[in-house]
């Protein structure tokens, strides 16, 4: 029994109109990767801030270094799409803005908060 | 149904840590905006509090919760060759672990 052998099948990406929802959801899953990676760079660097003062200033000077700073912002970024991504996804388990014109809505929010702390981050002194 | 069962509580300890990383990104976020920390010895001071290091350790166990099932999630998604799954899962577990000890040692050190 193969009745679908035969469909059409259309995946080319960069033609696929993908909405906003399903964007939001990429980048959640991105941000969550980016996230994960900076685990180990961010525990180190929070060690060497407690360790002494040294490393304390060690760690406020790497800041003010602007391919870091960058590289922070990108994290602030991510930061803020998955952890409003995941909140709307939380109030979507509990039906909470369920219907599609709602969902569309609050993924709009979502990935204009996340770019507001991105250019918020850029403009940081 | 085993599979079943254990998918669920994966998605359950995901929303779980899920609720206390929001709180505590807000409350932490709301906390520095007012009570900025300039100089090593306040660092050091906020960190060696009894709430703080309750607190953070309820952090990062609920941190590397919700990333071992992110990230398991995603090579459960896009790894289908069942070897390589198999030892990318076991390099999670691992690399989740080496970070718990780090951790650890790192609270035990400022308490």
């Amino acid at each position: 029994m193969t009745p679908h052998r035969n469909r059409p099948v259309f995946f080319h990406l960069l033609q696929l109109q993908l909405p906003i929802t399903a964007l939001v959801s990429i980048a959640h899953r991105l941000s969550g990767i980016l996230l994960f990676l900076a685990l180990a760079p961010a525990i180190w660097l929070l060690e060497r801030s407690l360790a002494d003062a040294a490393g304390f200033t060690y760690a406020q000077k790497l800041l003010q270094n602007w391919p870091f700073h960058l590289l922070c912002t990108l994290l602030l970024w991510a930061l803020v799409h998955h952890l409003l991504a995941g909140l709307r996804l939380l109030l979507i388990d509990v039906e909470i803005g369920i219907e599609r014109s709602a969902a569309r809505r609050s993924a709009w929010w979502v990935s204009m908060a996340g770019l507001l702390a991105f250019c918020l981050g850029v403009l940081w002194p | 149904m085993s599979h079943q069962v254990s998918g669920l509580r994966a998605w359950m300890l995901q929303r779980l840590s899920a609720i206390y990383l929001v709180g505590y990104t807000l409350w932490a976020a709301v906390w520095f905006m007012f009570h900025p920390v300039t100089d090593h010895a306040a660092w050091r001071a906020l960190w060696a509090h009894p709430a703080m290091a309750i607190g953070a350790a309820l952090l990062f166990i609920a941190l590397l919760v919700h990333a071992w099932v992110g990230i398991r999630d995603v090579i459960l998604d896009y790894v289908r060759v069942p070897l390589l799954r198999l030892a990318l899962l076991a390099l999670l577990w691992g690399w989740i672990l080496v970070l718990a000890v780090w951790l650890v040692r790192l609270l035990i050190g400022v308490m």
